[in-house]
Formats: structure tokens, C-alpha cells, sequence
């Protein structure tokens, strides 16, 4: 039951609530309306029984009127009271028909113990000339009868008729006493009309009057004052005084005397009935009068208690519902406000209205939202790195606050440590000697280093995402994309080389490698990678295999020739041997003459890759010793104007005398001077000039005027394995390192070379020596 | 027969040149040498040259481009090319641009008068 009812909702409760001392009130006033309703019928009763009384009241003075009429005319047979009892009889008729009329049930068939049924015989027996007895008899019989019906005072103490109780006993008592003075008077008028039986009457009649004066006893004792007062001055005068006053004269000498005659005596004492009879009617009217107001009263009464009742029911049941609908009011805009707290708002408002639990709930909720914005305003700070915030926890209570607090602490501590980190890995990653980038997960890159900056000469926000990508030769990015595409997918390390922009807008090969990056929790985050320029390694490598290329084709020309020669030979021989042919002493001259001139070439090809090997290993030897420049210079010419159809013309002014290896500077001259009659094949002349152009150093130049040699290639045709090349250009034997060899030759001296040459306009290669001290 | 036929010979290196002439005219042909094959279209224009002998590479022109020329020219492409080259992967190259044989040097005497013969044998007889 108690489950039952907390399981309830609270407005069901609350009517519940009212429901009950609702019923109850509405019993008791329903209660109370029907006492109300009691009384008025009580009332409406007592007025039908009062009305019923004063009927048969009526029929008794009518019959007592009719009683007088008969007995009258009895005695007299004159016309005037035969005129009267006339009169009276359908007055008498009228009264019986009245209360016959009632529809009551206390009254059926009335007539049958009232002696009224033997009216018309009573009538008639009077009409044919019965004795005045026969008729005195009969009526007073019935009157007396009738009296006893008009009982309306079952309870003495009935507090609803109080205010007519004495007026309505006392109505009674009079009536009584008119229809006992009745029957005295109308035995006196007996006697003073006939003058018989004057002793035997006052006998008869001696208990009558006793019997009314007790009655008046009685009615002196229980009237009214009002009524004891009006009573006493009816007493006191005319009809009424005189009238008891003859009575208890003659009961007094007990004997009639002459003060009346009949006829005085019948009208005075009719008078005197006549009064109490009025007398009597009026304390009937006003009793009915009284009881009618009073009824009218209650009515009201009763009326305005139900009107009251259901305002008052009304307005306890309006007050109930206001009640219930506040209190669900306050309390929904309290949950509301509970639940946009608990679904994480703080911008919650909530009044106290009330002085009592409820407003103690709205304030405690309103605290909760107050403390929850204030807890929330301080973690949004910190959240934003905000960690001077004001912030104080209530007490030591306060689990949520302190936590906030040691999260501040913590937050701040891990930030320190995260910036540190990152300065660290900034300063790593910018002060790195490599480009270094890193993608996101979806393969966008989110991070270059300076040195990737600093290379392509733009700025972070271009190359973040994939605007990297623009500076890749456009020839590599369909490879490197499918390899780190490959890479990507399978989370596995790569490497790729590939052409990349640089600042100065030239292309340069970078060898890049890149591995997947993963957090501490073991997700994967991206690639992290780096790239370095290889871009004069990656020449140096093709100018290599190049180089071997071209050297095993240098080398295999001679060897062909002193194959295809020997070969020519081994036939002349053979044919010789055989008689076939005679013996050619031009070809085998010649024969053996390009043998010789090849094996020579073949010599100085494998000198030079030795020298080649040897600068390689820093194992090349100067045998350094004084000697005249001048004499060189001119052996050298001397060699190989045999050799050539070129005229090498020699200027040497200036006696220059040098430290060093001769046989090496002879070959770097021997190097300039072949150099120059290879490329310079249409023109016949080549100077070479001997000079001092300082104190401190003496120079030798060559100078042709052959091919040339553009500004672009000046500086690396001392590199190794360098030879210009391009579509124009004609091939040259040669292994193209003869340059190289010398430079290193005359570095190794403390001396320079270097070329002055425009593209067709012939060069001038021109080498200088320090003088000795 | 066949030893009087004329041989073209193109090399850039004179000397090879020089030796490949000596060898065949001991052997009885006719030989022009050059080292430009601009020289060649000189000779060639002339129409009496039976066989051509070329280094693929030469002075002026790649040999495998003047080999797809003449076998373009209905006037000389019946001659027969023999191309000699001492790149590791020069054979492909020059019997893809038209040659008819191929000698990778150093070459042997022997071997290249019998591709000679061959040839000549399979152009010149009726």
C-alpha cells in the first residue's frame, strides 16, 4: 500500500490528499443540509396539523353555532332562530366538507366516531320537534368528540414549536372552555325560559363549571403572558365578566334570581362564548402565523446552508486544485531545472519563491548551478591555458573542486613538460642538417622543418596539405605517388628518390625515406620522413657509369685496331708461308707502325685510370725538384708537333723557373696541348704563351681557337668524368678525365687552373705555378 | 666475283677505319673510308658501293639513324649494312634500325670477311 501510493504521481497524490477531507466535508455538510431538510419538514407538518386543527376547530364552532340555533328553536318554534339554524346548517356542511377534503389519514372516516354520521337524523329529529336535550345532547356529544381530535402536541419539549407551545395548549384549553360555558348557559337559558327544574340543572351542571374553572386554572398556568394579560382584561369586562360573573352567583346561592331574562341571558353569554371562541381563533392564526415565518425561515436557512455549503465546497476544492497545480508547478520548474543539470547546463535560474522545503530545494538546486558555472567557468580557463584562474575549492569537501584544482596542477605541470618537448623537437627537427616532414593520418602533410623550408623557399602554409606537391619534377611524381601510396596502405618504411624545386628554381634530386609513426597508445598517426639532397652524389654517379661506359669503349678501340692489325698480319704471314701472294713491305710497315702508335694510346689510357686510382686513394707521388718551365714547355711542343698538323706556336719571354714533379707538369701540358688540337679540328694554329703574371707566380696558356666551351660548363670540366655533351656536340676519344687529373696535378702544387672560352670562339686554358723562395 | 666488290667503311675512329680498309683490300675489294656520314651520302650518291660497313657511333649523325635512312631509300636499300659497335648492347639496336649483321668489336678478322661474303653472295647473284 505504501509502495502503492509513493509510486503514484505527485498530482495524483495531492488529490488524493483533498479527495478525502473532501468526502468528508461534503458527508457532513450533506449531513447537515438534511438535518436543515428535517426540520422543514417537521415544520411543513406542524403547519398541516395546525391547519387541520383550526378545520376542525371550524366545524366545532360551527356545530357549536349550530348546537345554539337548534336548541333555540327547540324551545322557541319562532321563525327568527328557525331562520338562523338555516343559516348555520350549510355553514356546518361547508366546515365537514373542508376537512373531508384533507387528504389526511389520520382523519379517514372521521365521521364515523364523531357521531357525525347521524347529522341529517339529529337534524331531522330537531325539525319534527325534539326536545331541546335530544339536540344539546347530540351536538355537545359530537363537539366534545371532536375536541379530542385536534391533538397536535405529541412532545411537550418540541424545541421547534417552543415559540407557539404556549398558544398552542392554550388555544385548546379555550376551546375546551367555550364548549363546557356553552353547555351552562345553555342549561340556564333552559331554566329562565321555562322556569322548571331549577334545582336539578344547577345539580347537573354543578361538575360542568368545576370542570371549567379548571380549565381556566389550567390556561392561567400555561398561557402565554400576553395572553394571561389579555385573557384577565377579557375578564374583567363585558361580555365575558358579566356572564361568569351571573354563573358564579347562582352557583353561589344555588338558585336563579332575576338579573337576566332568558332572552338578555342567551345574548350576553352567546357574546361571552363568542369571545373565548375568538380568542381562541386568534391564538390559532397566530400560531399558524409564527410557525408559517418560522418554516419560511428554516427553508431559507436551509437554502442558504446548501448555497454556502457548495461554495464553500467550491472553494475548498478551487484552493485544493490552486494548491496542487503550485506546488506541481514549482516542483516541474525545479526538475527542470534539475535535469538541465544533470544534462550538463549551468545556465540554470531558479527562484525561492517559498519559505519552506521546496525553496529549500530551489536554493540548493540553484547553488548546484551557481558552483557548477563556477567549476565550469574555471576548467573552460584552464582549458584554454588560462592557469592563473581564481579558483578556490569550498572546502576540503568539495571533491569536484579539489579535483580541479590537482587538474589545474597537473595540466599545468604536462604543459610545461609538452612545451619543453616540442622546443626540443622544434630545435632538433630545424637545426637538422635534412628536410623533415610528417603527415597526418590521411596522408596530409602537417609538419616541414625549416631546412624543407629554407629549400624550397616557401612558406609552412603553402607546402601543409598538399601543396608540397607542386614542387615535385612533374616526370617523378606518378612513381614516388604510387610508392608511398603503396607504402601508406601497408604501414611499412620506404625510400624513393625523386626531383624537387629548389629555392632558385632548379630541380634537384633528393633520396627520401619515410617510416609510419604511431603514438605511445599504438595508433597510428602518420608518416614521418626525411629527405636529403643527393643531388651531386646522384651526378657524380651518372657521370661514373658513364665514365665506365665510355672507358670500356676507349679501351676496346685500340685493342681492336692491334687485333684487326695483328690479324692482317698473321694472313700476310700465312699467304707468305703458303707462296699465295707476295710479301707487302708497305702494309706490314704500316701494320706494325699503328700497332705501336695503339699500344702507345693504350699505355697513356691506362696511365691516366692509374693516376685516376691513385688521386682516388691520395696515393699520387710528386718527385719535386727545380727546373726551368721554359725548356718544358717547348719539349712538349716538340713531342707532339710531330703529331699533329696544328702550328703550336710558343711565346716564352720570361724564363720561369718552378718546384716540382716535371714529369706531372709535363703531362698537364701534354693534356692542354692534345686538348687543343682534338677540339679545335678545323683550325690549324695554337699559341702557347709563358709568363709571370706576379711576383710570387709564373703561368703557362693555351690558347685555340676551337669549339669552346660554354660559360655554364666552365667550372666542372675539372671535375672528374665531366665531358660536355649534347646533341650538337661531336664525340671526342678519350676518357674525358684528363682535365681532372691535371687540375689535381696543379692543386697538388699550390697552383690554379682555370679556362677563359666562349661557345665557338675557341678557349684559353691557363695554369699558373708559385714561384720557389 | 665478289672480290671486286666496293666496300663503304664508316667509323669516327681513323684508325680502325684504316685497318678495317687495309684488311679487306689485301683480301681484294674496293674501299672508301670516311668518318662523317655526310661523307657517306657523297659516296653513296655516287651508286657504286656494294656493301656498307658503319660504326654506330659516327661524327655528325648516329649510325643507327643513317642505317634507317638508307633502308628508307628505295635506291639504297638493298645494300646491305653491317654495323659494328663496341657497346655491350649495341646488337639489338643496330639489327632493329636495319642492319643485316652485326660485329661487336674487338672483331675477328676471319669472321668479318665471311659476313662480307655472305652478303655480297646474297646480293649479287642473279
Amino acid at each position: 500500500m505504501n509502495n502503492f501510493f509513493r509510486r503514484l504521481s505527485l498530482p495524483v497524490k495531492l488529490l488524493l490528499l483533498i479527495l478525502f477531507p473532501l468526502i468528508l466535508v461534503t458527508y457532513l455538510s450533506f449531513e447537515l443540509y438534511n438535518e436543515k431538510s428535517n426540520k422543514v419538514d417537521l415544520l411543513a407538518g406542524y403547519i398541516d396539523r395546525i391547519a387541520e386543527a383550526q378545520d376542525i376547530s371550524d366545524l366545532i364552532n360551527a356545530l357549536q353555532l349550530e348546537r345554539r340555533h337548534s336548541f333555540a328553536f327547540a324551545l322557541k318554534k319562532d321563525i327568527d332562530s328557525r331562520s338562523q339554524l338555516e343559516a348555520q346548517r350549510p355553514v356546518t356542511d361547508l366546515a365537514i366538507k373542508n376537512l373531508e377534503e384533507r387528504k389526511d389519514s389520520t382523519l379517514k372516516d372521521f365521521k364515523e366516531y364523531t357521531f357525525l354520521e347521524n347529522l341529517q337524523n339529529a337534524r331531522q329529529a330537531i325539525d319534527s320537534g325534539a326536545s331541546g336535550d335530544v339536540s344539546m345532547q347530540y351536538y355537545t356529544t359530537s363537539i366534545f368528540r371532536l375536541n379530542t381530535l385536534n391533538i397536535i402536541l405529541p412532545v411537550g419539549a418540541n424545541k421547534y414549536l417552543r415559540p407557539v407551545y404556549a398558544d398552542l395548549v392554550t388555544q385548546k384549553i379555550l376551546s375546551e372552555m367555550a364548549t363546557y360555558l356553552g353547555i351552562i348557559r345553555a342549561n340556564f337559558y333552559n331554566v329562565l325560559l321555562t322556569k322548571k327544574n331549577m334545582a336539578g340543572t344547577l345539580y347537573g351542571l354543578a361538575g360542568v363549571n368545576e370542570i371549567y374553572k379548571s380549565y381556566e386554572t389550567e390556561f392561567l398556568s400555561k398561557a402565554s403572558p400576553t395572553s394571561i394579560a389579555k385573557f384577565k382584561a377579557m375578564r374583567n369586562t363585558a361580555p365575558l365578566k358579566p356572564t361568569m360573573d351571573y354563573i358564579n352567583n347562582v352557583f353561589q346561592k344555588f338558585s336563579f334570581d332575576s338579573l337576566y331574562d332568558a332572552e338578555q341571558w342567551w345574548k350576553t353569554s352567546a357574546d361571552a362564548t363568542d369571545q373565548l371562541k375568538n380568542f381562541q381563533q386568534d391564538l390559532m392564526r397566530q400560531v399558524r402565523s409564527t410557525i408559517t415565518t418560522a418554516y419560511r425561515d428554516e427553508v431559507f436557512s436551509r437554502n442558504l446552508t446548501l448555497a454556502l455549503l457548495i461554495v464553500a465546497l467550491l472553494f475548498v476544492f478551487a484552493i485544493m486544485l490552486y494548491t496542487t497545480a503550485v506546488i506541481t508547478q514549482m516542483l516541474g520548474k525545479l526538475n527542470e531545472a534539475a535535469q538541465k543539470i544533470s544534462f550538463g547546463s549551468t545556465n540554470v535560474e531558479v527562484r525561492k519563491v517559498s519559505d519552506d522545503v521546496i525553496g529549500s530545494l530551489a536554493e540548493s538546486i540553484s547553488s548546484i548551478a551557481t558552483t557548477n558555472k563556477q567549476l565550469t567557468d574555471a576548467a573552460e580557463a584552464i582549458g584554454k591555458g588560462n592557469f592563473n584562474v581564481f579558483f578556490v575549492p569550498r572546502n576540503e569537501h568539495d571533491v569536484l573542486g579539489n579535483a580541479i584544482i590537482r587538474m589545474k596542477d597537473n595540466l599545468k605541470r604536462f604543459t610545461r613538460e609538452i612545451e619543453k618537448s616540442k622546443e626540443q623537437f622544434r630545435q632538433v627537427a630545424d637545426n637538422a642538417p635534412v628536410m623533415i616532414w610528417m603527415t597526418d593520418e590521411n596522408k596530409q602533410c602537417n609538419f616541414v622543418n625549416k631546412g624543407w623550408l629554407k629549400f624550397t623557399g616557401r612558406t609552412n602554409e603553402q607546402e601543409l596539405g598538399y601543396g608540397w606537391v607542386e614542387g615535385m619534377h612533374p616526370d617523378d611524381y606518378s612513381r614516388c605517388a604510387e610508392v608511398f601510396e603503396d607504402a601508406f596502405n601497408s604501414r611499412d618504411q620506404y625510400s624513393v628518390e625523386y626531383r624537387f624545386r629548389r629555392a632558385d628554381g632548379t630541380y634537384r634530386w633528393l633520396s627520401e625515406t619515410g617510416a609510419p609513426r604511431y603514438s605511445t597508445e599504438g595508433k597510428f598517426e602518420g608518416y614521418i620522413g626525411t629527405c636529403v639532397d643527393i643531388h651531386e652524389m646522384k651526378i657524380h654517379e651518372q657521370r661514373r657509369d658513364n665514365f665506365i661506359k665510355m672507358a670500356s669503349h676507349e679501351l676496346k678501340t685500340p685493342i681492336t685496331s692491334i687485333k684487326g692489325y695483328v690479324q692482317l698480319l698473321l694472313n700476310i704471314y700465312k699467304d707468305y708461308n703458303e707462296n699465295k701472294s707476295q710479301f707487302s713491305t708497305q702494309a706490314i710497315q704500316a701494320s706494325l707502325t699503328t700497332i705501336d702508335k695503339q699500344i702507345i694510346k693504350l699505355n697513356r689510357l691506362m696511365s691516366e685510370l692509374l693516376d685516376l686510382s691513385r688521386i682516388d686513394s691520395d696515393r699520387l707521388e710528386l718527385h719535386m725538384q727545380n727546373f726551368e718551365l721554359n725548356n718544358l714547355v717547348n719539349e712538349t711542343v716538340q713531342d707532339i708537333q710531330q703529331t699533329t698538323k696544328h702550328e703550336i706556336i710558343v711565346k716564352d719571354g720570361t724564363i720561369c723557373k718552378v718546384y716540382g714533379d716535371r714529369d706531372r707538369i709535363g703531362q698537364v701540358i701534354l693534356n692542354l696541348l692534345s686538348n687543343a688540337v682534338k677540339y679545335s679540328p678545323n683550325t690549324n694554329s695554337i699559341k702557347v704563351n709563358i709568363y709571370q703574371p706576379a711576383s710570387n707566380c709564373v703561368a703557362v696558356s693555351v690558347h685555340d681557337q676551337g669549339i669552346g666551351i660554354d660559360q655554364e660548363h666552365h667550372h666542372k670540366i675539372f671535375e672528374r668524368f665531366y665531358r660536355v655533351e649534347g646533341k650538337s656536340e661531336q664525340t671526342y676519344p678519350g676518357f674525358g678525365i684528363g682535365l681532372f687529373i691535371a687540375s689535381e696535378i696543379i692543386q697538388r702544387h699550390n697552383g690554379t687552373i682555370n679556362v677563359k672560352s666562349k661557345k665557338n670562339e675557341g678557349s684559353i686554358f691557363t695554369f699558373t705555378l708559385p714561384v720557389p723562395s | 666475283m665478289t672480290q671486286n666488290a666496293r666496300i663503304l667503311v664508316l667509323d669516327d675512329d681513323p684508325d680502325i677505319g684504316t685497318m678495317i680498309k687495309m684488311m679487306l683490300e689485301y683480301k681484294g675489294y674496293r674501299v672508301s673510308v670516311s668518318d662523317r656520314a655526310d661523307m657517306a651520302q657523297q659516296v653513296l650518291s655516287k651508286g657504286d658501293v656494294d656493301l656498307i660497313i658503319m660504326d654506330m657511333l659516327l661524327s655528325g649523325v648516329n649510325g643507327t639513324d643513317l642505317c634507317v635512312d638508307l633502308k628508307k631509300n628505295p635506291a639504297t636499300s638493298r645494300i646491305p649494312v653491317i654495323m659494328i659497335s663496341a657497346h655491350p648492347n649495341a646488337k639489338e639496336i643496330c639489327l632493329e634500325a636495319g642492319a643485316d649483321e652485326f660485329i661487336s668489336k674487338p672483331f675477328d678478322m676471319n669472321d668479318i670477311l665471311s659476313k662480307i661474303d655472305g652478303l655480297l653472295h646474297k646480293t649479287l647473284s642473279p
